[in-house]
């Protein structure tokens, strides 16, 4: 058999190394991959405007920005490692508890656990620092890293929550089955089935709580806390050095990448078969009386602390108060804007998704182009727009920032710090996609745009509508971008909220924060009966 | 119609070379099986000939027109080459018929309806036009499958481990099915499978594959008659090994000598005996250790020489505790060893 | 309907009252120039007045803190305005000596006390805060805050660097907390016990006193405001202004806007609206501010008030108040 000796195969330069570096150039161009591409770099030109701007060298910046840098650095670690730890386990915990174990209420709360979500973390921190500090009702005072920790926790925890739901019931029936059958006790089932294949759903969702976290301003700053966003602000408003500002919000950006590559790496290879077996409904665990309270009350308390206490609070405030000015513009403009910024960062963040899943180099760089942002306060990847269009002002494109700019601008800095919330649930949505099915429709002659269109769009459906209520209500909450960006006499809700409470006026701010929380309601309800639909 | 035609073809995932130079040729309008154990390529080999992947070194052609070659790969959906993945890979979200027609998109859409339907009918599954893949059993859903790829008419069609995931009744009913209707379609074939019985009984052509390189091209009787190695006899039967030397131009074995002409004086050889190659009479010189039902035969195994072999006899033949063994040289193949 | 474009004036607010909305909307009342706002940041302002150059819609810029409206002349957005109306109606001391903005209403930097722990007359200075009697007795808001700064930034120019070095670095010494919160925060922490005294806009405390929350109104029963150096240069004052945008489309607007701000109608509207002193003297103040009784202010030129900024930004930050 002469075809085998190698010498006699004509390609003596193919060898491995060459080969497979050769393969790493080729980059398969098809329109889709070119959307992704695009949409990267849209979703990461304003991020990526700040980190050039701050190589600008400036004298002063080196003199109180390493300092600067360093305190917000450990701030920022301490509040990820404590928040985020927080929001991750007690998310993980509720999700078990709500797939796995009967107990009281249990129906109910599965949906009220979503709650927080719809609550910025400024309104928390300044509705628990108005019951907890000086004046306040409570005895204990939420002060410091501790009690923003603890914010952080209870608010941010549903991420999780509703990415690991999904998870236990969805990707684990069969595997919790299994164990059980070999005599593994509930918690060793959570322990060394369950817990470890949710892990890259836990993970997807705690990376977005973790940038949450180092994206936030408002409840940092409100309890007095150094972080690398605070100090960004501090750097720029107090010190007015804009460029320290930037240097320091690039170190962010860092963060932001770190995290990323370890949220990635987490789910690395786990990749699913995508089976079309049905999750069977595994009996849940009954619980003793004593136990059963004891899960209801954690759930209950979750709640309570992340949304019904707060709330009730604010609630309580905004009746002192008695009178709602003029507040149904704002509402209105609030859900007009959010729908258009989540209209436009979930096509972006779909594109990107996809083609992160079909493994390309573009995907993965745009996946990370994408997450950038998340991770940046608004404020900043404002700012890096605003960049942007005073070039394009000097270079003569356009004359200034007219209404309709400003709109395109504010738009932009949307999709630019949320298209990572909006990637993420798609990229689990096509998790269930298995790697045969794209090939599959290749090879019935499906182009890009068809299988994006026939294949991709409709299995990862429920995800996109999912991550389009996501971005809803994250554009809903967003103020800084909002407040520098909008065009004139256009308020919204968190900015009415905000002008309020930046002149210490929280009996007004109190029902346009509610409002916000009463608007979001809707889409994180319908969000969470798509996902516990899903996971049945 | 024309042939499909693998050249020098290689396939590297990093530094490890998943096909190392595989040639053969897929003659048009003919069945072939890759065979080959686990990791020996084989899937690697469908995947590029689909397009899925581009080849590192060597070419693959159908008639005149390149397909892959390492500066150029027609994509996947451009080659017109069917495939039936090993998990069917069937879109969740279509119904059968939505899945047999997806590949129909030129064509209007009564058209395309009409065509799935028929499609569906040929594999015996009309009445499950409306049902999602969830709610067909492993078997439909692989004939949705198959009826899925042929449904646009393509240049040939790629079938990976095809009946692997099925039962055994259902498995041989199956692949009649499926052989019948693409000897139907006249479709070039190839598929992939780790079972000799099936790449046996259903090609035209086996290719048998191991580490990345062909061990052998040949037609199923031929490569079962005269295996180009210890390892194509291997591959598709029970066979016994017996390690020797050339003597007087013959190997002998404990019972009997098999002649080698083309094998120098005094070489070390492995000779490989087919278990049906031994006849077993009553007698002595080996004892019997047990007999099992084997389908039409029954295994026996003996111990002689202080060996133990493998014999296939037609079942129920009455033997003794003892029997006295007969060596069948059509069943038996010489190799020189290393 | 959109108005007709020379019935409209914009305006860049970094002042967030209602109080300014009402002001507006008697000015729209009065000449039929409709006023449209964008309220942000004064830092973010800045920042979008400087891409948008000169195809910018602003044509009034209004911030609190002479430190904000100096960062806006620096930056080149305000141009020079000069009307005999705004001479009139603007103390010397309360505007741009260019004209490049225009105080239009002033607010003072208060001590707040513990009624039951402290005399009056141990917090009649800013000094007595860095003094030893007051350790781990006072609490403070984030330096980072405009007022905070700017009320050092007076103080490098009137007694130098090392002077407001020495205080920053006492009352830091003497601080009960970490910096959290805002003015009204600092308030209740003191009204609570957490400390005996702090240092806040006097507006907080009068608006205290009107809350619709009990809570807050008992609090602030508990709690005294001191107009602090009487004895000495003065109480540090600040003021809330405006200037024209360099851009302006439509600057007679803006003049026609600003002078109204400074006109007796418009301050005899804001001062009890807002708390906030008049910008001059004629003009009566609302009733409790007027029961404070006329004060001495300290003498520093408004411009030393962004000038020494970042300096005060750096000082605090050598002195841990962060």
């Amino acid at each position: 058999m002469t075809a085998l000796d190698p010498t006699t195969a004509s390609l003596e330069s193919a060898t491995p190394q060459s080969v497979a570096r050769a393969r790493r150039l080729k980059l398969r161009l098809d329109g889709v991959t070119a959307g992704a591409a695009i949409a990267a770099i849209i979703c990461a030109a304003p991020a990526f405007a700040v980190l050039v701007l701050a190589l600008w060298p400036s004298d002063n910046a080196a003199a109180f920005g390493g300092a600067l840098l360093r305190d917000g650095a450990v701030g920022t670690l301490l509040l990820v490692v404590f928040g985020g730890g927080g929001a991750i386990a007690l998310g993980a915990i509720a999700a078990w508890l709500v797939a796995a174990c009967a107990f009281p209420g249990r129906r109910l709360l599965a949906w009220l656990l979503v709650l927080p979500l719809a609550a910025p973390s400024y309104v928390l921190a300044y509705a628990y620092a108005g019951m907890t500090w000086a004046g306040g009702a409570s005895p204990v005072a939420l002060t410091g890293i501790p009690g923003a920790a603890f914010v952080y926790a209870v608010g941010l925890y549903p991420y999780v929550y509703l990415a690991a739901s999904a998870a236990f019931a969805r990707r684990s029936s069969s595997a919790i089955e299994a164990a059980r059958t070999l005599g593994a006790k509930p918690l060793d089932v959570f322990w060394r089935a369950a817990l470890p294949l949710a892990r890259p759903a836990i993970a997807a969702g705690g990376a977005l709580a973790l940038m949450e976290i180092a994206a936030d301003y408002g409840a940092a700053h409100h309890f007095g806390l150094t972080t690398l966003s605070t100090a960004v602000f501090r750097a720029w408003y107090a010190h007015g050095e804009p460029q320290a500002a930037l240097q320091i919000a690039s170190a962010l950006l860092a963060a932001a990448l770190v995290l990323l590559w370890i949220e990635r790496s987490a789910r690395g290879r786990a990749s699913y078969a995508g089976g079309l077996t049905r999750a069977h409904d595994t009996g849940r665990y009954a619980l003793s009386p004593v136990a059963g309270i004891a899960a209801a009350s954690f759930c209950t308390g979750l709640v309570v602390f992340g949304a019904a206490l707060p709330l009730a609070w604010l609630a309580r405030l905004a009746l002192l108060h008695g009178q709602v000015e003029d507040i149904l513009e704002p509402l209105g403009n609030s859900i007009l804007l959010a729908m258009g910024g989540a209209a436009v960062t979930l096509v972006f963040a779909t594109i990107i998704a996809v083609v992160a899943r079909r493994a390309g180099a573009i995907g993965r760089i745009g996946a990370y182009a994408a997450g950038l942002g998340y991770a940046a306060p608004g404020a900043v990847i404002a700012l890096g727009a605003l960049a942007l269009f005073g070039l394009a002002r000097d270079a003569g494109w356009i004359s200034g920032l007219s209404a309709a700019l400003a709109l395109t601008a504010l738009v932009w800095a949307y999709a630019a710090r949320f298209a990572a919330a909006g990637v993420q649930p798609i990229d689990a949505g096509l998790t269930r996609l298995s790697k045969g099915i794209d090939a599959a429709a290749r090879t019935l002659g499906a182009n890009a745009w068809r299988r994006l269109a026939r294949i991709d769009a409709p299995i990862a459906a429920p995800s996109l509508a999912a991550a389009g209520l996501i971005l809803f209500v994250e554009i809903l909450k967003e103020l800084p971008a909002t407040l520098i960006l909008r065009p004139f006499d256009f308020d919204t809700l968190a900015v009415r909220a905000y002008a309020y409470a930046s002149d210490e006026r929280l009996l007004e701010a109190a029902a346009p924060a509610l409002l916000i929380f009463v608007a979001g309601l809707l889409p994180m309800l319908l969000l969470t009966r798509g996902v516990l639909k899903s996971a049945r | 119609m024309s042939d499909i035609v693998i050249r020098d073809v290689r396939r590297c995932y990093g530094l490890a070379h998943a096909l190392d130079g595989v040639s053969f040729t897929a003659d048009a309008g003919k069945v072939l099986a890759l065979l080959g154990p686990s990791g020996s390529g084989k899937s690697t080999v469908l995947r590029l000939i689909a397009g899925l992947e581009p080849v590192d070194a060597g070419s693959i052609r159908v008639g005149d027109e390149l397909l892959s070659s390492p500066q150029h790969t027609l994509p996947a959906e451009a080659r017109r080459i069917g495939v039936v993945f090993q998990d069917y890979a069937l879109f969740p979200h279509l119904t059968a018929a939505e899945n047999v027609a997806f590949g129909l998109a030129g064509l209007p859409r009564t058209e395309r309806e009409q065509s799935a339907l028929n499609w569906l009918d040929r594999v015996g599954l009309k009445r499950r036009a409306g049902a999602y893949p969830h709610e067909l059993s492993g078997g439909e859903q692989q004939r949705v499958a198959l009826a899925r790829a042929l449904a646009p008419t393509p240049r040939a069609v790629l079938l990976d481990e095809p009946f692997s995931g099925l039962d055994s009744v259902l498995r041989a009913e199956l692949r009649d099915a499926t052989l019948q209707t693409l000897a139907e379609a006249k479709i070039t074939t190839l598929f992939v499978t780790h079972d000799a019985e099936d790449a046996l009984q259903a090609a035209d052509k086996l290719v048998l594959l191991k580490a990345g390189r062909v061990l052998q091209e040949a037609a199923p009787r031929h490569a079962y008659d005269a295996p180009a190695s210890l390892e194509v006899a291997a591959a598709l039967g029970p066979i016994n090994v017996f390690a020797g030397r050339v003597l007087n131009g013959a190997a002998a074995t404990p019972f009997g000598t098999v002649f080698t002409p083309h094998l120098p004086e005094g070489a070390p050889v492995q000779v490989a005996v087919r278990a049906e190659a031994l006849r077993l009479t009553p007698g002595s010189q080996a004892r019997v250790l047990s007999v099992r039902p084997h389908g039409a035969h029954d295994l026996v195994r003996i111990e002689a020489n202080g060996g133990a072999w493998r014999v296939l006899t037609p079942a129920r033949t009455p033997l003794g505790e003892r029997v006295d063994v007969t060596l069948d040289p059509a069943g038996a193949f010489v190799f020189q060893a290393d | 309907m959109q108005p007709n474009d020379a019935q409209v004036v914009n305006v860049y607010s970094a002042r967030h009252y209602d109080a300014d909305r009402r002001l507006y909307a008697a000015f729209e009342d009065a000449t039929g120039v409709a006023v449209r706002v964008l309220p942000a940041n004064a830092e973010q302002l800045l920042e979008r007045l400087r891409v948008e150059g000169d195809a910018t819609e602003a044509d009034l810029i209004v911030a609190a803190d002479a430190g904000n409206l100096w960062r806006m002349k620096e930056a080149g957005l305000l141009r020079n305005t000069t009307t005999p109306a705004l001479e009139q109606g603007v103390p010397a001391r309360l505007r741009d000596p260019n004209g490049a903005y225009w105080g239009f209403s002033k607010r003072a930097r208060v001590i707040i006390y513990r009624k039951d722990a402290v005399q009056p007359e141990e917090v009649a200075s800013f000094d007595d805060l860095a003094r030893p009697r007051f350790r781990s007795q006072i609490v403070a808001r984030s330096s980072t805050n405009v007022y905070q700064l700017s009320m050092l930034a007076a103080r490098i120019e009137r007694l130098g660097p090392d002077n407001a070095r020495a205080w920053a670095s006492g009352v830091r010494a003497n601080f009960a907390r970490d910096p959290r919160g805002n003015d009204t925060d600092q308030i209740k922490a003191v009204a609570a016990g957490e400390a005996q005294a702090t240092l806040c806009n006097h507006y907080y405390f009068f608006r205290l006193m009107r809350s619709e929350d009990g809570a807050d109104r008992e609090a602030v029963s508990k709690v005294g405001l001191i107009l602090p150096d009487q004895a000495g240069a003065g109480t540090h004052v600040n003021i809330s202004g405006a200037g024209v945008a360099t851009h302006a489309k439509r600057p007679e607007r803006a003049v026609q806007l600003l002078e109204y701000l400074v006109s007796d109608a418009a301050q005899a509207l804001l001062a009890p609206l807002n708390d906030e002193f008049p910008i001059r003297p004629g003009v009566p103040a609302a009733p409790e501010l007027a029961a404070l009784g006329a004060f001495k202010e300290e003498e520093v030129a408004l411009d030393a008030l962004g000038r020494r900024q970042a300096e005060a930004a750096r000082i605090y930050e050598e002195a841990g108040w962060r």
